[in-house]
């Protein structure tokens, strides 16, 4: 059990670090990136054959590189590699195209590298893909130690790429992604290139997308183009919107309520059930979730920072300035109570929209 | 070097492989130009059509034409009822942005496929269509179904254009397209025409959904996604909101996928598709026949 906690809890910090990516992109810039999971894939194929290793018994399968690097360096380099193959992409597709049609250039972009890797064995096996990449520190004793060391470094890379994330939100860098997702045409009005905005923010994300990846593949062992099918990036997108899109804490909460737990939850669903069914239950619910948390709560669990202050603002406007005087004033006339009281919930009503009233994305 | 009739056998699919596209395209780009937001559950429309078509040919042993009437009625009145329950409460919001309308369609799109996998299962089937005859058109040689396949777009394309220009309602929906403020100012029923919209392109998803799955012979709960961002590359291509311009890049993809076919790997035939996208994306990111309104 302890052993099964270990590795639940590292698959959460992993893929924290994968939605805290998104949330750059997403969350920050308004970016749709449908392809972002193409990225977390390049990462994963990068660590894979960098940690390989050409003297391992695995030499059978493709290596492409011909270079084993510590596990730490890969981790790096699988950052920079997605990092760059997004600038790339982003200097190709993003010049002018309206947000909705970026998402449908991306996703058939994803397609194009999926069928791409997929059938072509010589770059990364194809279909069958990469098999015994190791976990670092695989060899420390019990199963439960080595767990426990990569539970150790997968909750580390969790905790800086949170302070990352979270940093840029308050960095100035962040301050202009927010008003290029808000309004592009404000931001250029005022001297800004929303262009070179949008850019780092997509290279930003991708560099968390390939750590991240690398850790996935380093978890799993094994990589193929079955782990990045372009349904999973709409898991991501659905950690990041129920979590609390553009709040940093609220990716973290995201990729564990959705992501670990709800995982698991489909997972210990009676055995009676096929397992196709449980799969498409897992579709149906993460949907249905991220519908009702769209409606209901568009801000999610935990609300950006920005949005989270406008609201205590707000209450205390309404505590301290509107509400006293009103209540003084049905104090003083009586007869006038009703009313006074009436206009009294006017405007804790018209507080309680704005509370409500998502932001103007 | 492949030989002439390799290629006229390639332009004949080719013929084939742009109706299907152009069925998916004209219904896509008809939804776009009207709502004005890209519905990524278009492609699972497209899959729950092919279903309903699965149900009448295989259990009900009612034949093709029976599977494509019910595809496209059914598939429209299950677009419309996704537009009243998951579409409308959100466009209510007058706030609401093209993001959080994409992000809901494709929260849509994993219901619906959840859904079709939790009813059909995973596994790939496909229609019992029986033995099918090949018949000889000028150089071309067609199956039976393929005949089938062209003839029902043709139909539904002309029927379509022929609606959106002579009657009534078309003059209106057309007039909604252009300018939808407009339109309500002047007394045209948008809701009502909005759900003539969804029904409309909910039956070219699920007409393109059936013939495709009589050319491709299988059918997954996934298969329209992939399928669906060919049919996007069509739309863009096209110009969006232009029906007609999407016939024509529809029926040019159509020959570039099976004409490309003879020289490279089949795998590799919707990444072509995908190319000629991302290249029309970024060199005319309006379509090729650029204009803003269904004309």
């Amino acid at each position: 059990m302890g052993t099964y906690l270990l590795t639940l809890g590292a698959f959460a910090a992993i893929q924290a670090t994968v939605v805290l990516g998104l949330n750059i992109q997403f969350g920050y810039a308004g970016i749709l990136n449908f392809a972002y999971i193409t990225f977390v894939a390049i990462g994963a194929y990068t660590t894979a054959v960098l940690t390989l290793g050409s003297g391992s018994q695995y030499f059978v399968q493709q290596h492409i590189v011909h270079v084993t690097v510590p596990w730490p360096l890969a981790l790096l380099i699988s950052g920079i590699v997605s990092s760059v193959l997004s600038l790339f992409l982003i200097m190709l597709l993003m010049k002018r195209l309206r947000s909705d049609y970026l998402a449908v250039a991306m996703v058939a972009l994803g397609e194009v590298v999926w069928t791409v890797i997929g059938n072509d064995t010589s770059l990364f096996n194809g279909w069958d893909g990469l098999v015994g990449i190791p976990q670092p520190y695989n060899n420390l004793g019990s199963t439960t130690t080595a767990e426990a060391a990569f539970f150790g470094i997968t909750v580390a890379v969790a905790l800086l790429a949170y302070l990352f994330t979270r940093n840029i939100y308050r960095s100035p860098m962040g301050r202009l992604l927010r008003s290029v997702r808000e309004d592009p045409t404000v931001a250029e009005t005022f001297g800004r290139s929303v262009g070179r905005a949008r850019l780092v923010a997509f290279c930003l994300g991708g560099f968390l997308a390939g750590v991240g990846g690398g850790l996935m593949a380093m978890q799993t062992g094994a990589w193929s183009p079955n782990a990045f099918t372009p349904l999973e990036t709409f898991f991501i997108f659905a950690a990041l919107i129920v979590g609390g899109t553009a709040s940093p804490l609220g990716s973290v909460v995201g990729a564990v309520v959705l992501l670990g737990v709800i995982d698991e939850i489909t997972r210990w669903l009676p055995a009676i059930l096929a397992p196709s069914l449980i799969s498409s239950l897992r579709f149906i619910l993460i949907g249905i979730i991220v519908l009702v948390v769209l409606k209901v709560r568009s801000q999610g669990i935990v609300p950006e920072p920005n949005a989270r202050r406008y609201q205590q603002f707000l209450r205390r406007e309404l505590r301290d300035k509107w509400a006293p005087p009103l209540g003084r004033a049905a104090a003083d006339d009586p007869a006038a109570a009703p009313a006074w009281a009436a206009s009294r919930a006017y405007v804790s009503g018209a507080v309680r929209k704005l509370l409500a009233a998502r932001s103007s994305r | 070097m492949p030989s002439l009739n390799e290629f006229i056998s390639a332009i004949g699919f080719g013929i084939v492989t742009g109706s299907i596209i152009a069925l998916g395209g004209v219904g896509a780009t008809f939804q776009i130009g009207i709502t004005n937001f890209v519905n990524f559950a278009y492609g699972n429309f497209m899959t729950v059509g092919a279903y309903f078509a699965l149900v009448m040919i295989n259990v009900l042993h009612l034949g093709v034409l029976a599977g494509l009437a019910v595809g496209a009625v059914g598939t429209g009145i299950v677009a419309v009822i996704c537009d009243m329950t998951i579409f409308q409460p959100f466009l209510r919001d007058r706030k609401v942005s093209v993001i959080t309308m994409t992000v809901v369609t494709v929260a849509l799109s994993l219901i619906l496929t959840g859904a079709c996998q939790a009813i059909w299962g995973a596994t790939s089937q496909t229609y019992d269509l029986g033995i099918e005859r090949e018949l000889k058109i000028g150089p071309f040689s067609f199956t039976s179904s393929q005949l089938i396949i062209i003839a029902v777009t043709a139909a539904a394309v002309a029927l379509f254009e022929t609606g959106l220009r002579v009657t009534k309602l078309g003059k209106a929906l057309r007039a909604m397209s252009d300018n939808l403020q407009l339109a309500q100012a002047s007394g045209i029923g948008v809701r009502a025409l909005t759900r003539v919209t969804w029904l409309i392109s909910g039956a070219f998803a699920g007409l393109a959904g059936v013939v495709l799955v009589i050319t491709t012979r299988g059918l997954t709960p996934t298969f329209g996604l992939t399928y669906l961002f060919v049919i996007m590359s069509a739309v863009v291509i096209g110009g969006l909101g232009r029906p007609i311009g999407t016939v024509v890049a529809s029926l040019f993809i159509g020959q570039v996928m099976e004409i490309g076919g003879i020289f490279i790997n089949a795998a590799y035939l919707n990444a072509l598709a995908f190319g000629a996208l991302i290249l029309a994306l970024v060199f005319r990111p309006n379509g090729l026949f650029a204009a803003k309104a269904i004309h």
